[in-house]
């Protein structure tokens, strides 16, 4: 078992930087740089300050800074690390509200901007009246990727741009906006468009793609921001295919690229042996 | 819109000036090749060369396209950068606005350059 030093940036809140403080912490097998925090806060420093939940890479609260890139504690294993010295920042681009714990409220405001939900003119989407909104594989497949997205801002530390113009709107809401435009369930492009093809928006991504070799779950936000300029260029041209999905009933589903998928049907319960 | 507008434009000046480069490559660069190619073709740095091209309306034609597509571009390219450093709404439209003067002033500048030449040769 070797001897790590942990090299924490340490934040208090009114104070700011108050600069670089070292944690020797012995590694163990299978340790993830959450493990290391936790060891400091139980035997060295309980003011020591970090955010996390789930510990597997699930939540999205655990992102930090790691030997100058940004990753998630919890699912980095120092042995994947080079060297014995670790250090370990708050996410950058945002503020800091205490040592690694950054404030994420701008990357939630941008989310909510963009209305990362579906959108429809219509008032049947609810199931309550016995139908569906039916959507094939392929059509699935046009988003399904970007679905994975924990929002934990991993890859809005990595952008450069967003370092640069903190009103950009960053990776996560534009993918967060592409995954629904992409949907064929949702009407909400026009409604995103404004925020999407403003001054801060899609255009002021130069695709440096650090995002996607950053994020923790494969999403590849450089992409989703690739398909949305081309879906904006589209528009802009006039020949943008945009009618979401009819409501269809139980029966007889069918999705907006025509297959006909299997009928809904509600499972029945499984029979109880003992009776 | 405007914003998509102005990204399309751009990219599109990108290939613009990339098949033009390549054009003046062939012209001016790669002249032993092209005489491979087609047979015999003018030494491109000769004077009279130059002075014929300049005369002649599809290379004026090109010269202007590629002055006003690297104008955008490059104009385009410079706001982009300004404004990730000034990006109220009143430095946007300030940067805008002197961007827009400069490329223009630069284009009908040079267009006016190109055409005088083209009709009265250098003097
Ligand atoms: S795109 Fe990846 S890095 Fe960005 S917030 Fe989502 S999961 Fe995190
Ligand atoms: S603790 Fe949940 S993603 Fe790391």
């Amino acid at each position: 078992m070797a001897q790590l030093t942990f090299r924490i940036r340490r934040f208090q809140p009114g104070r700011g930087d108050t600069g670089w403080q070292d944690f020797s912490v012995e590694s163990s097998p299978g340790m993830t740089i959450l493990d290391g925090l936790h060891h400091i806060r139980e035997h060295q420093d309980g003011s020591l300050a970090w955010r996390h939940s789930c510990r597997m890479g699930v939540c999205g609260s655990c992102g930090l800074i790691v030997n100058g890139e940004p990753r998630l504690a919890c699912n980095t294993q120092v042995e994947s690390l080079t060297g014995s010295r670790i250090s370990l920042e708050p996410l950058w681009n945002f503020p800091v509200a205490k040592d690694l714990v950054p404030d994420l409220s701008s990357l939630f405001e941008k989310h909510s901007a963009v209305a990362p939900y579906l959108v429809r003119d219509d008032s049947e989407d609810d199931g309550s009246d016995g139908r569906e909104l039916a959507q094939s594989p392929a059509e699935l497949d046009q988003f399904l990727q970007f679905t994975s997205c924990i929002k934990c801002g991993v890859c809005m530390a990595a952008c450069p741009t967003l370092a640069s113009d903190p009103d950009f709107l960053g990776p996560m809401p534009l993918t967060a906006a592409y995954r629904y435009n992409a949907d064929s369930r949702d009407s909400g492009f026009d409604a995103r468009k404004t925020k999407l093809a403003g001054r801060h928006g899609m255009s002021h991504c130069h695709y440096a793609a650090e995002c996607s070799r950053a994020c923790p779950k494969g999403v590849d936000p450089a992409r989703a921001i690739q398909l949305l300029k081309r879906d904006l260029v589209l528009d802009l041209l006039g020949v943008r295919r945009r009618e979401p999905a009819p409501p269809v009933d139980g029966r007889a589903p069918r999705t907006r690229d025509g297959l006909q998928a299997p009928p809904f049907t509600v499972p029945s319960p499984p029979e109880n042996p003992d009776e | 819109m405007r914003e998509t507008a102005y990204w399309l434009i751009n990219i599109a000046c990108a290939i613009v000036i990339l098949v033009l480069l390549g054009v003046h490559m062939g012209v001016m660069h790669l002249d032993a090749i092209l005489a491979r190619l087609v047979g015999t073709v003018p030494e491109p740095l000769a004077w009279e060369n130059m002075v014929n091209r300049g005369k002649s309306t599809t290379q004026v034609v090109l010269y202007i396209v590629l002055l006003g597509t690297a104008l955008f571009h490059g104009f385009y390219g410079l706001r982009t950068m300004l404004l990730e450093f000034f990006s109220s709404d009143r430095a946007a439209r300030v940067i805008t606005a002197g961007c827009v003067t400069a490329g223009g002033v630069l284009f009908v500048t040079g267009t006016a350059v190109t055409v005088v030449f083209a009709l009265n040769g250098a003097g």
